[in-house]
C-alpha cells in the first residue's frame, strides 16, 4: 500500500475531525511499509536507523524533539537546564557585592563562596 | 555562538505544530530498528530486547547511588547504539565488499575493532563535547552507565539474530546477555561496552598524569577489542594461535571478573568523591519531606540529589586542577549548580535554612522566599 492511498484510509476510518497524530502515525506506517517491500529492508533498516535514531538521539541531547526532560543537559535552554555555555563571567562579581540580587541569588552567592573557600582550603 | 544555537530553531512542526519531523523521523528510526527485529525474530528478538534492557536497567539500579544522569540519558545512549549498529552494518557491507570471504583473518580483527570503537563513540563524543562543561561533573558511573546502555542498543539486533538461527543459550545469573559456551564465556556488546566505559570514566574522575590517564582510559576498550577478536577468531579455528587467545583471555572469563572488578572501583570511587568532598553545609543536606508528598516533590528530591552529586565531582576536580581551568571552567559551572541546587532546595522544602539564610528571612522585604516556600 502506498503511503498516499494508506493516508486517504486512514481519514476514511476516522471521520469527522481526524485526531492529527492518527493521522501522522497511519502515514509514517504505510510509507515504512510500502518502502520496506519497494527498497529492501537491510538498506532501510541500516539507512533509516541510522538517519532516524541518530537524528533524534542528537536532538534529545540538544534539548529536542520533546523539548528534553534532562537533569542536567548541555544546552537545554529548557526549564532549568546546565547551561554552562551561556555562563555570563560578570556573574561571578555578584559573590563580592550586588545590591539588585535576589534573595535565593543573595543565597547562592554565599553557599558559592562558602564552598570556594572550603576547596581552597581556607 | 551557544546563544546562537539556543535561538536557533532545532526543528520544524508539521500538521499545525502538534508533531516535530524531529520526532516523526526518531519514531521511523525505531519502527524500523526495534519493528523489523521482532518482525523477524518474533519471541527471540522480544527476549533478547527483555535482556538487553535488564542489563542496562541492573546499572542503573546499582548506580542509582552515585550516577548524576537521569534516565532519559541513559535511553539516548540505547538509541544511540542502534544507530551506529546501522553505521556498523554500512562498513561491514563494505568491508564484504572488498574482502568477501567470511573467514578472513582480517575479518575477525577489523569488525571487533570498529564495533568496539563505534559502541563507545557516542560516549566520548558527549564527553568531548562537554569536555569545558557538562563532562567536569560526571560520575564514573555516569560513563559506564552510558557506555553499557549504547552497547546495548548495538548488541540488540545482533544477538536476536544469533539466538534466532542458534536457539537459546545459558548464561550466567544476573547476566542475560552473557553466552557460556563449553567452557567459553561471551560477555556480549553491553558488558564490553560497560568495562570500556568504566575505564574511561575512572580516567576522568582520576585524572592521572600522562601517559597513564590514556593507559587507563583505553584499557578497557583494549581489553574489549581483543576479547571480541577472541569470540570471532575462534570460530571454526583450532591451533596454537587459538590456544594462545583463550589462555590470555581465560576462555572470555576474565572480561567478567574484569567487569566485576571495574564496576566496584567504579563505585567506591564515586561514593568517595559524593561523600567526602563537599562542606557540611545545611544547605547541602537532602531534605525528604517532599519524597512522599507528591510525584513532583519526589521528581525535585531526586533532582537535587543528582545536582548536588554533579557538583561534589565538579568540587573534586576543582581541589585537583590548576587556577587556569579553575577560573575559566569550573567556577562558572560551580556557580550554575549551586543556582539550581538552591531553587531546587527551595521548591522541596517549605522554608529555606541554613546559617547563610537568616538575613533572608520571609518577609515584606524578601517575597520571593514566601512565594517559593508556598
Amino acid at each position: 500500500m502506498d503511503p498516499v492511498t494508506s493516508y486517504v484510509l486512514a481519514q476514511a476510518l476516522h471521520p469527522g475531525r481526524v485526531d492529527t497524530a492518527n493521522q501522522v502515525v497511519s502515514a509514517l506506517c504505510a510509507a515504512c511499509s510500502w518502502a520496506a517491500n519497494n527498497m529492501g529492508w537491510p538498506l532501510l533498516f541500516s539507512g533509516s536507523v541510522v538517519a532516524g535514531v541518530g537524528a533524534a538521539a542528537r536532538a534529545a541531547i540538544d534539548g529536542g524533539p520533546s523539548g528534553g526532560s534532562g537533569v542536567l543537559d548541555y544546552r537545554g535552554n529548557h526549564s532549568g537546564g546546565l547551561i554552562p555555555g551561556s555562563y555570563i563571567p560578570q556573574q561571578q562579581n555578584r559573590v563580592v557585592a550586588d545590591p539588585t540580587a535576589t534573595p535565593v541569588s543573595k543565597l547562592v552567592d554565599g553557599v558559592y563562596q562558602a564552598l570556594i573557600n572550603h576547596l581552597q582550603g581556607k | 555562538m551557544t546563544e546562537a544555537l539556543q535561538t536557533a530553531p532545532t526543528s520544524s512542526t508539521v500538521l499545525g505544530g502538534r508533531i516535530t519531523v524531529r520526532a516523526l523521523i526518531f519514531w521511523a528510526g525505531v519502527t524500523f530498528w526495534l519493528g523489523n527485529m521482532i518482525v523477524h525474530t518474533g519471541t527471540y528478538g522480544i527476549a533478547e530486547l527483555w535482556a538487553s534492557l535488564s542489563f542496562v536497567a541492573e546499572l542503573a539500579m546499582i548506580t542509582s547511588a552515585t550516577r548524576t544522569i537521569a534516565l532519559d540519558r541513559v535511553a539516548v545512549l540505547y538509541c544511540w547504539g542502534g544507530t551506529v549498529m546501522g553505521v556498523m552494518w554500512l562498513i561491514g557491507s563494505a568491508f564484504t565488499f572488498f574482502i568477501p570471504d567470511p573467514n578472513a583473518v582480517s575479518r575477525q580483527f577489523f569488525i571487533p575493532l570498529m564495533e568496539e570503537s563505534l559502541k563507545l563513540a557516542p560516549v566520548a563524543y558527549l564527553v568531548w563535547r562537554g569536555r569545558r562543561s557538562r563532562a567536569w561533573s560526571m560520575s564514573a558511573s555516569d560513563i559506564m552507565l552510558m557506555g553499557a546502555a549504547s552497547g546495548g542498543g548495538f548488541g540488540l539486533v545482533e544477538e536476536a539474530y544469533f539466538h534466532l538461527h542458534y536457539g537459546p543459550t545459558r548464561a550466567v545469573d544476573w547476566f542475560q546477555l552473557t553466552r557460556i559456551n563449553g567452557p567459553t564465556l561471551t560477555l556480549g556488546h553491553s558488558t564490553w561496552s560497560a568495562l570500556a566505559g568504566a575505564t574511561l570514566g575512572l580516567a576522568l574522575l582520576w585524572r592521572p598524569r600522562k601517559p597513564f590517564n590514556y593507559l587507563l582510559a583505553g584499557c578497557g576498550i583494549l581489553w574489549s577489542i581483543i576479547d571480541h577478536s577472541h569470540h570471532n577468531y575462534g570460530i571454526d579455528r583450532t591451533g596454537i594461535s587459538v590456544d594462545l587467545f583463550n589462555f590470555v583471555t581465560g576462555h572470555g572469563w576474565l572480561s567478567l571478573y574484569f567487569f566485576v572488578i571495574a564496576l566496584i572501583a567504579v563505585l567506591a570511587s564515586d561514593l568517595n568523591v559524593i561523600y567526602r568532598v563537599l562542606p557540611p553545609l545545611p544547605e547541602f543536606k537532602t531534605s525528604f519531606a517532599a519524597l512522599l508528598s507528591s510525584r513532583m516533590g519526589a521528581m525535585s528530591t531526586w533532582r537535587f540529589i543528582l545536582t548536588k552529586r554533579a557538583l561534589a565531582f565538579v568540587s573534586f576536580h576543582y581541589k585537583k586542577e590548576p587556577p587556569s581551568i579553575r577560573g575559566e571552567q569550573l567556577e562558572p559551572i560551580l556557580y550554575r549548580l549551586l543556582g539550581r541546587l538552591m531553587r531546587l532546595r527551595s521548591q522541596s522544602t517549605p522554608s529555606l535554612q541554613g546559617p547563610l539564610v537568616p538575613a533572608l528571612s520571609p518577609g515584606p522585604g524578601n517575597p520571593e522566599i514566601s512565594v517559593m516556600g508556598g
